[in-house]
């Protein structure tokens, strides 16, 4: 169990430059997810770190280690693949012997080692089935077993659960998240799914063309996203586009037009006068009946989520995102008349 | 939709047309007259003691056996290298190369026979067996690297890829990953070169000699004088021997298995 550093890695494919300066650092025992649109990179730097691919320049260490010249089999490093890859003519105690066989352990201590792996993923049972007599989801653990017996420095996840369906990967994220933190292994999870990366992750990384475009604790990530791409990347949120006026109660109101009262509590990084970007969650957005018809925004759609009702409303540059209660929503009907606010707090400035 | 009657009525036509001819010289092999008859007349298995008395037509089945035998195994083991080669990635000259071991099957065979013939007078290979060997290989090959070329095309990367993070070395991905995975095609790949090299007239027809003569071959001289039932008698014989060699590997292996339906 290690931590892993990654410095100013670069990747070109032929002429294609994959990974353009990808830095981070983890710490031992972290729980990072990767998350970025379809061909940003994600995969290209999980094999940069298995050492599938050979990053052009930069470099990577392994709880200290420089592992860039190493080939995949010295690096010592777990791997589970979105389709596991389990060796189909190989039960699932065999597969899970494999990394111990090429380790050469003593026959008595693989065995004992491969019955806990086993157990540890609870399938203790199934041990001598082989892969296609397993479901997905029992697959997947035959997998995890796999990579982690051979208490990998760090466990590298590429869309591990994506092959699962909605309700078996909520089950996996919990349970693959409980034993990542009970190992104490550090690991680093590919995914396209927001609500993963959020569920799962101490960290996360966004990636967008081979950069880095923002990386923090998901609270961070989810309220207040550095740029209005990862904005929109997340979708938590509104990002709201204005002028700026004169601070009064300690925050500088934003002027997004007629009907909507938005203020910054944070400031200082921004000019005195001018254009201003900032973020705001959906949550954070409250919604209030309007006075007098043809004042406030008008209600434009509604959409039940479950827990919560999103309610969008047309303002001068858009379309408003709110979640509410449904209780609340019923007074929000579409073509009903909304003034819209926030606490300023919530109103996070971006970099455009 | 096509109605049902017709699609069974067209598969009966079918296997009629494809089996008609098995029948026939089974069927011939049996009769009392002097050449084939279909339906026989009356019943004898004197063709079958007079078979037995060719000591010629015995030895060539063996000389075949060997051949297909040796053919097989060479062809099996180079074209599965071969293929395993063709499978890699940063190959410079791959299309070339893959080009030239297929071309055994582009080339009319009477071209490669002539040229085979040429070359291993050249080499002054001394025994037609040998010879006989070499040219069977060549032309096998190509059934060998097509078919577990194709299954090494479809086998999923990921897992030489698992077993690499796992700590597995190069011979241990192969021989313990790689050719599980593939063994199926390859059980299939030595079904195609044994019978290829079993049936084999062309390129033989250049290459056989005093020492050896192989069954086709045999056969094909034999009927150039006769065409009697003694020779139908040999090619039930042989619809025998190909039949017992299936249903052998299908008790051993499962056909199944074999041609991929199972994982
Ligand atoms: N072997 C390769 N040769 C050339 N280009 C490649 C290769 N592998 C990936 N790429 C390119 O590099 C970019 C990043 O690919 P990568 O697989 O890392 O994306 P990803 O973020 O994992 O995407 P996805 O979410 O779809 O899996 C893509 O544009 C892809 O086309
Ligand atoms: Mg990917």
């Amino acid at each position: 169990m290690s931590s892993l550093d990654i410095e100013d890695v670069h990747l070109w494919y032929g002429q294609f430059h994959a990974l353009r300066g990808v830095s981070l650092s983890i710490g031992q025992g972290d729980f990072l997810a990767l998350l970025g649109p379809s061909g940003c990179g994600k995969t290209s730097l999980l094999r940069s770190v298995a050492g599938f691919v050979h990053p052009q320049k930069g470099s990577i260490r392994v709880g200290g280690q420089d592992v860039v010249r190493l080939k995949p089999r010295e690096r010592n490093l777990g791997m589970v693949f979105q389709h596991y890859a389990l060796f189909p003519h190989m039960s699932a105690a065999e597969n899970v012997a494999f990394g111990l066989k090429c380790r050469n352990v003593e026959k008595a201590e693989a065995e004992e080692r491969v019955a806990r792996a086993l157990d540890m993923v609870g399938l203790s049972h199934l041990a001598d089935r082989k892969p296609r007599q397993l479901s997905g989801g029992q697959q997947q653990r035959v997998a995890l077993a796999r990579a982690l017996v051979i208490e990998p420095n760090v466990l590298l996840l590429d869309e591990p659960l994506g092959a699962l369906d909605k309700k078996l990967r909520v089950q996996m994220q919990s349970e693959l998240k409980q034993l990542q933190r009970k190992l104490g292994v550090t690991a680093v999870f590919v995914t396209h799914d927001q609500e993963e990366a959020m569920a799962m992750a101490d960290e996360i990384l966004i990636m967008r063309d081979g950069v880095i475009e923002q990386i923090g604790r998901p609270k961070e990530i989810f309220t207040a996203p550095r740029t209005s791409w990862a904005a929109e990347f997340v979708g938590s949120g509104n990002v709201l586009k204005g002028r700026l006026g004169p601070a009064a109660d300690g925050a500088r109101p934003i002027d997004l037009g007629p009907g909507c009262a938005f203020a910054l509590a944070e400031w200082a990084n921004l000019p005195a006068d001018g254009e201003a970007t900032a973020f705001v969650q959906a949550e954070a957005v409250k919604l209030a009946p309007a006075n007098g018809s043809g004042q406030g925004l008008e209600v434009v759609s509604q959409r039940y989520l479950g827990v919560y009702v999103e309610v969008q409303a047309q303002y001068r540059d858009g379309v408003l995102r709110a979640l509410v209660s449904p209780e609340e929503a019923e007074a929000f009907g579409v073509g009903s008349r909304v003034t819209a606010t926030a606490a300023p707090t919530c109103v996070r400035p971006m970099e455009g | 939709m096509i109605p049902r009657i017709s699609l069974s009525l067209w598969t009966t036509l079918t296997l009629i047309f494809l089996l008609g001819p098995l029948v026939i010289i089974v069927g011939g092999s049996f009769t009392e007259a002097p050449h084939v008859t279909f339906p026989p007349e009356g019943f004898t298995l004197k063709w079958y003691a007079q078979l037995m008395e060719r000591e010629d037509f015995l030895e060539s089945f063996i000389d075949s056996m060997v051949l297909a035998v040796a053919a097989t195994a060479a062809a099996t083991i180079l074209g599965t290298i071969a293929a395993l080669a063709l499978a890699r990635e940063n190959f410079k000259g791959r299309e070339a190369f893959r080009a030239f071991l297929m071309s055994p099957l582009i080339l009319p065979t009477v071209v490669t026979g002539v040229a085979l013939f040429q070359f291993i007078r050249l080499l002054e290979i001394p025994s037609n067996m040998l010879g006989l060997i070499i040219g069977h290989t060549l032309i096998t090959l190509p059934y060998v690297i097509r078919t577990v070329g194709a299954a090494l095309v479809g086998l999923d990367k990921s897992l030489a890829e698992a077993a690499e993070v796992l700590g597995a070395k190069p011979a241990r991905i192969l021989f313990q990953v790689v050719m599980p995975a593939i063994a199926p095609a390859i059980l299939v790949s030595v079904i195609f070169a044994f019978i290829v090299s079993f049936d084999q007239v062309t390129i033989s027809i250049f290459l056989t000699g005093p020492d050896v003569m192989t069954l086709p071959i045999r056969i094909y001289t034999y009927i150039e004088f006769a065409i009697d039932p003694m020779i139908a008698a040999v090619s039930t014989l042989l619809i025998l021997f190909a039949y017992l060699l299936v249903v052998g590997l299908e008790r051993a292996f499962g056909l199944d298995k074999v041609f991929g339906k199972k994982g």
